[in-house]
């Protein structure tokens, strides 16, 4: 079974991503910020794909994705970005710190559901 | 101009392009009871709004941007705009207070009306609202719901409006309970290191759920009643939906009981000529339609508001209010808006024509006509108004049983 680590502090949205990969056979692992994130990380296994919120109480979704990418054990892990920041240049920033997709707040299930399929390794 | 299937967005960017003046009317091929109005002027949007829906939108969203405020009344007998001037003016709202009540909702009609890929669409120039008291560009409210639009494009396909009633089968009441469930083990689960207290759909109890989905309601009302923003709600549906839990119904409540029952589709005829009344009367009954005869112009306000014809005939010579004057009220009665008017008269110029073309008519026939022509007319126009399909529907099934008979 593949694991998608969910990282994002907003109750319902939290809910409503666990719900939906969870129900497409994947072991989610949600985490309400960065930094309990990375600690997370750093005691388990490897996830096959990381759900990432940008706005976050502590360390940004972003400064939690360079961390990843500059470190060796989990720099290939995919990042799919899941944001209300909707700016053409909030998206190109997030892909460009490291990140393979980037989709806004509101989502349709679906399409979170085919980005995650896209990218999980 | 009319078009089928259109891009509404396009079209809006048609609109501003030749700087014209008038109401966008969208409706979606999936939910056709439904029509998103948008009044603009150039690239600039006045008011946008929904009809067919009743007070559900309007009630549900104020609940959410002003609880403390008491709910307007939407009157039967006046557009929604005007009740809602007046709702301003007797509560005290203050003009900027009201504006953004205003652009509040406009917005939420505008990410509707243009989420659609291909919609019905019609424009009516000319038609406006007043006062005008708001002139958004339509590219300063699109873009900081930009991903709203996208959001709703992709729901869509799901649920075709928020005014789309969902319902759990009770067969499906199992698989219900067992979705509910595993959505609170993910929080349960979660408890200890997330923030809870959010506005989750799992917030409501599932006898509540339960209840409440075994009756149809719209997302609007589920929205009002949960306290829950219709987008949200909107996602967890789809899922529901997806998975064949719930089912998706459009507004059809009305239109249920016009199947179930032995109503025939009522045609109005405003004339002061009471042989007209009775030729007109004799004419479309035996076409299986009814006739709401009004020879008072003055009085037909009144008996309209009481029984919403899905056509007029209306003579232009009148004595109190002639057919012009008539068909511009009706018009701007957000009741009788969309009720397709043809012009029923003696006169045959062109000026004649044009002018009941200005004031909002759908058609125009000249007076004598034969029966046939009148028929054909008849429905044909209600043809064209998709709304009223189901009731023509009735109107001709009873119309072949009294062939048979």
């Amino acid at each position: 079974m593949k694991t998608v680590l969910v990282v994002e502090d907003g109750h319902a949205e939290q809910q409503l991503i666990a719900n939906l990969l969870s129900r497409s056979g994947f072991d989610v692992i949600l985490q309400g910020n960065a930094e309990d994130a990375w600690q997370w990380l750093s005691n388990h296994m490897v996830p096959n794909l990381i759900v990432l919120d940008v706005i976050m109480p502590g360390q940004s979704g972003l400064d939690l994705c360079r961390n990843i990418r500059d470190h060796e054990k989990y720099k290939q892990i995919p990042i799919v970005f899941c944001t209300s920041k909707d700016q053409e240049f909030d998206k190109f920033w997030a892909l460009r710190q490291g990140g393979n997709a980037y989709l806004t707040k509101p989502f349709a299930p679906k399409e979170l559901l085919d980005t995650v399929y896209q990218h999980v390794s | 101009m009319e078009a089928n299937l259109k891009n509404p967005y396009k079209l809006l960017q048609l609109i501003a392009e030749k700087d014209l003046t008038g109401c966008l009317s969208i409706s979606s091929p999936q939910d056709s009871s439904i029509t998103w109005q948008l009044y603009v002027g150039g690239s600039r949007i006045y008011f946008a709004t929904a009809s067919g829906g009743g007070s559900q939108r309007i009630h549900s969203l104020l609940q959410q941007m002003s609880p403390a405020l008491p709910l307007p009344i939407l009157g039967e007998d006046k557009s929604e705009y005007e009740s809602l001037y007046e709702w301003y003016v007797e509560n005290h709202i203050s003009l900027t207070d009201f504006r953004r009540i205003l652009l509040n909702l406009s917005r939420e009609a505008l990410i509707q009306g243009i989420s659609h890929n291909k919609a019905q669409i019609k424009f009516e120039q000319a038609t406006c609202i007043k006062p005008v008291l708001i002139a958004a560009p339509l590219t300063d409210l699109i873009k900081p719901v930009s991903n709203h639009v996208k959001f709703w494009q992709n729901i869509h396909n799901y649920i075709p409006s928020p005014f789309s009633q969902v319902y759990l089968d009770p067969n499906k009441v199992r698989d219900f309970k067992n979705f509910w469930h595993n959505a609170n083990q993910n929080r349960d689960n979660e408890s200890n290191n997330t923030q809870t207290g959010g506005i989750a759909v799992q917030n409501v109890g599932l006898s509540v759920w339960l209840k409440t989905l075994e009756q149809k309601h719209s997302i609007y009302e589920i929205c009002s009643q949960f306290q829950l923003q219709t987008h949200v709600l909107s996602q967890w549906f789809s899922l529901l939906i997806e998975e064949k839990i719930l089912e998706v119904c459009q507004l059809t409540r009305n239109l249920a009981i016009a199947s179930e029952s032995p109503v025939r589709t009522l045609i109005a005829c405003i004339d002061d000529s009471h042989t007209v009344q009775r030729q007109v009367k004799m004419v479309l009954e035996m076409s299986g339609f009814d006739v709401l005869g009004i020879t008072d112009s003055s009085l037909c306000l009144t008996a309209l508001a009481r029984q919403r014809p899905a056509l007029i005939l209306m003579d232009i010579t009148m004595p109190e209010i002639d057919g012009y004057e008539l068909c511009k009220m009706l018009r701007q009665s957000r009741h009788m808006r969309n009720v397709p008017i043809i012009m029923f008269t003696g006169k045959d110029g062109l000026i004649d024509r044009m002018r009941a073309q200005l004031v909002g008519a759908n058609d125009y026939i000249t007076k004598p006509v034969n029966a046939e022509k009148l028929i054909a007319k008849v429905q044909g126009l209600i043809h064209s108004y998709s709304s009223s399909i189901h009731q023509l529907k009735v109107a001709d099934n009873n119309s072949m049983a009294a062939r048979q008979n």
